[in-house]
């Protein structure tokens, strides 16, 4: 049924805001919420993604490249401590 | 004549040499043949045979000398002060010429003679890198060149005659209002002092310090101390620093005038030790006086007076700076006490009144002294930072972000990019004063925000003109989060146009001309969306499923929200008499879409039908009734098809875009949270510095941390360190209970 109420919208202004899809809030390496950047970073962007490994555990791309660097022996998820793959 | 050395006879030879000398130390006129023949005497008596008369022609030259200018001290030191000094002076600049012909008559003897006498070792080249071992003292009798030893004479047998005479004569002439030529005669008679010992290249001022220097200031001294106490009890205290300057004036260009170089700043500093330092308890007893009266001349003139002597300017500064604070206060408290709510444009004119008026007294009165330009500034910092009752919140730090916000926003009448430019200076010039920089910096976000999510700024350039300002001030990280604000701004357009391509690239026709901002959460402060599931028109709906599935293909691992009740759209309304268009928020927009298929309805239908909740519906529903585009019946809406309005195009407000007291508070909450947050990580830092802090030395360190962002107050440092007590980040030391240690 319809009044035919002629109404027509011309424009529209929307405002959105995004976040990672992330499980958690922080990073566990840097301890810096996901919503920013690593501490090496300035800007939160696609300049400093958020990664996951095959354990599910998620950093800052930075923190965790930078955490393998340092393991000579097993590259581990400092977290679970399970060999660290990069997931999909 | 003959160049060959021969058998001379000494007195013949002397005669006629002895003559010439007289004359030319009087500067009488000398036959050229005479001076000639007494040239050739010269090398035959120091060439002579068997022996060389050169010693005996040098000391008989020098006794020569001496009867003369003997004979002429006894004849000036008879006369009096005024005649002795022009005595002098007229005999000294004959015999310092007749002096240096002689020594042209004396020519070979100097070259050729006195060798003899030259340490061997001090020869007049030196070869770098090559130190020569140190000469053998000079012999104080050795015969010197001939022009040395007639000026050695005139020091001996003239000035160290008559010196006390001398000198009194000349500090008489130079004290008193002598005229410019008495002035350069002074100069000369002082220069006499020099000339006579200047071939002593070691000491070449020993002799006029000693001889004149020392005499003169000890007696300019007291000729100026009892000048300046005479002038205290006669003049008036403005009458005295007025006179004072002049004087100090006078003083510096006479000096200059008839004094060596050396003794200028001794014979100044002389007078303003006399007429300044010495007076200075009077001087400074009526700054206080003057400062609140506002006796700007004769503040002026001290201030010439005291800037002369270091470490003098204080009381007038600190009295300056509070006169500053306590002007502002004034104008402060009787504009915040007159005015229900604070207007923050009137607010900012009297901070920047009191600001200018007295910088330009900085530069009138105070020369531009950089001292008196700080005093200015903490001057400033006393009043903008004035709060009313300790427990209020200081205005200003909001009253310059909304100035701020006023100038950068749309609809600001008639003001070009110069002044626009002025303005934001000021802002940060009081911005500078400001100790809540925090408080600031929360307002200021969160006005930017709104300027930029409905986009009411006036120009980006703006915009990030006034961000650099204020990082200038405050550094990157103060700024960051505004920064961020504003690249979001920039991405989004850049998004916009992107996804707009896109879709004709794939010839997809838009309905809806569609924009959108995209935010990233962490930057800024927005509320969430109340209603985070209404129902979108159709239209909307697809455009938005449209753009969602573009941003996720662009940036993988990202999710995109939606903040609705920020969003703003046009329609346009064709069922009236004629077409509007109207910019309405897109709750606004739900609600009168709904009448596309009823033609009344109550507040329940709409809640059910938009999953609007009620507490948002209300007011909604309330804006477009008070817009008169719906009529309410008390149950029911309906649409009111009488609507007409003067213009086709216009707004209709919601509610969301007005600062409420509730805002302002919440925002002083905001800030005071974030203070807690920082001044507990000052804490840590310093204790993890530290591991050992008495209290006192702790809050003094934090103190220092954090004043650049705010000032603090000790009682919520003492909570944050509770606080962190509780947390185990630190404890007590177990005997001293003032004593904090870091728990690693």
């Amino acid at each position: 049924m319809s009044t035919g109420l002629k109404v027509k919208i011309k424009s529209w202004n929307g405002v959105g805001f995004w976040k990672w899809m992330t499980n958690d809030t922080d990073c566990g390496i840097c301890r810096l919420p996901f919503d920013g950047c690593c501490p090496d970073c300035r800007i939160p962007g696609d300049d400093c993604p958020i990664v996951s490994g095959q354990c599910r555990h998620q950093f800052h791309m930075h923190c965790i490249l930078k955490w393998l660097q340092t393991q000579q022996m097993k590259q581990q998820c400092p977290m679970c401590r399970r060999d660290w793959q990069f997931s999909d | 004549m003959s160049l060959r050395p021969g058998v001379v006879d000494f007195d013949e030879k002397w005669k006629d040499l002895s003559a010439t000398i007289s004359a030319v130390v009087e500067l009488r006129p000398v036959k050229r043949l005479t001076w000639n023949n007494n040239i050739s005497d010269i090398y035959a008596l120091c060439a002579a045979l068997p022996k060389s008369f050169a010693e005996k022609l040098y000391e008989s030259t020098r006794s020569l000398l001496e009867d003369s200018v003997t004979a002429l001290a006894e004849e000036i030191i008879v006369l009096d002060s005024r005649s002795l000094f022009c005595r002098y002076h007229y005999s000294w600049s004959l015999y310092r010429q007749g002096a240096h012909y002689l020594d042209s008559l004396f020519s070979y003897f100097n070259r050729v003679h006195l060798n003899k006498y030259r340490p061997q070792d001090s020869l007049d080249y030196n070869v770098p890198g090559i130190i020569l071992p140190p000469t053998s003292p000079v012999d104080p009798n050795a015969p010197v060149e001939i022009r040395n030893m007639s000026l050695k004479v005139w020091r001996t047998r003239m000035i160290d005659v008559i010196e006390e005479k001398l000198i009194s004569a000349v500090i008489n002439e130079v004290v008193k209002e002598g005229n410019q030529s008495d002035l350069g005669m002074a100069h000369d008679v002082l220069q006499s002092f020099i000339e006579v010992t200047e071939y002593d290249k070691e000491r070449p001022y020993e002799y006029y310090q000693r001889v004149f220097e020392d005499v003169f200031l000890s007696e300019i001294s007291s000729i100026y101390r009892k000048l300046a106490s005479q002038l205290v009890t006669d003049l008036s205290y403005p009458q005295y620093i007025k006179e004072a300057v002049s004087l100090l004036q006078i003083a510096k260009i006479r000096g200059e005038k008839f004094l060596h170089q050396s003794s200028i700043i001794k014979f100044v500093r002389e007078c303003e030790m006399k007429l300044v330092t010495d007076q200075l308890q009077y001087l400074l007893s009526y700054v206080p006086q003057m400062m609140r009266s506002e006796q700007f001349e004769n503040l002026s003139n001290l201030f010439i007076l005291l800037s002369r002597i270091p470490k003098t300017l204080e009381t007038l500064i600190k009295e300056f700076k509070e006169k500053v604070t306590n002007d502002g206060l004034v104008c402060i408290k009787a504009f915040m006490s007159s005015k229900q709510s604070v207007e923050a444009l009137e607010f900012m004119t009297i901070i920047l009144n009191v600001y200018s008026k007295y910088k330009d007294i900085v530069f009138d009165v105070f020369g531009g002294n950089k001292s008196f330009l700080n005093a200015l500034n903490e001057g400033c910092r006393g009043f903008v930072n004035y709060s009313e009752g300790h427990q209020q919140h200081c205005q200003s730090p909001r009253l310059l972000a909304r100035y701020t916000d006023q100038l950068l926003k749309k609809g600001t009448k008639g003001i070009t990019d110069t002044e626009l430019e002025e303005k934001l200076d000021d802002t940060i010039t009081v911005f500078n004063f400001i100790e809540d920089k925090d408080t600031f910096q929360k307002f200021y976000s969160r006005m930017l925000s709104r300027r930029l999510v409905y986009g009411f700024y006036v120009s980006m350039e703006a915009e990030e003109n006034m961000v650099q300002k204020l990082k200038h001030v405050c550094g990157y990280e103060y700024t960051a989060r505004l920064q961020r604000m504003l690249m979001d701004i920039t991405l989004s357009q850049n998004l916009v146009t992107e996804f707009h391509e896109k879709l004709k690239s794939d010839k997809e026709k838009e309905t809806i001309s569609f924009s959108t901002l995209v935010l990233q959460s962490g930057a800024w402060q927005l509320s969430q969306s109340p209603c985070p599931s209404i129902v979108l028109p159709q239209e909307l709906l697809t455009s938005l499923i449209k753009f969602e599935g573009f941003y996720s293909s662009r940036h993988c691992g990202r999710h995109l929200s939606w903040l609705h009740h920020l969003a703003t759209g046009e329609l346009k309304l064709q069922y009236l008499k004629r077409s509007y268009f109207v910019t309405m928020t897109t709750y606004q927009i739900i609600i009168l879409l709904l009448f596309e298929t009823k033609e009344s309805l109550d507040l329940q239908t709409m809640s059910s039908w938009t999953q609007i909740e009620e507490k948002e519906l209300k007011p909604t529903v309330q804006s477009l009734v008070d817009a008169k585009i719906l009529i309410s019946t008390g149950q029911e809406l309906l649409l009111n098809f009488n609507y007409s309005n003067k213009r086709t195009k216009f707004k209709i407000s919601g509610q969301l875009q007005r600062e409420t007291t509730q805002d302002i508070e919440q925002t002083h909450q905001m800030v005071l949270e974030d203070r807690k947050m920082f001044i507990q990580a000052a804490l840590v830092r310093v204790m993890k510095h530290r591991k050992i802090l008495k209290h006192n030395q702790l809050i003094e360190e934090v103190i220092l941390l954090i004043k650049h962002r705010f000032y603090p107050n000790i009682s919520l440092i003492k909570k944050c360190i509770e606080a962190l007590i509780d947390k185990q980040y630190i404890e007590r030391d177990a005997e001293s209970r003032d004593t904090y240690h870091y728990i690693a």
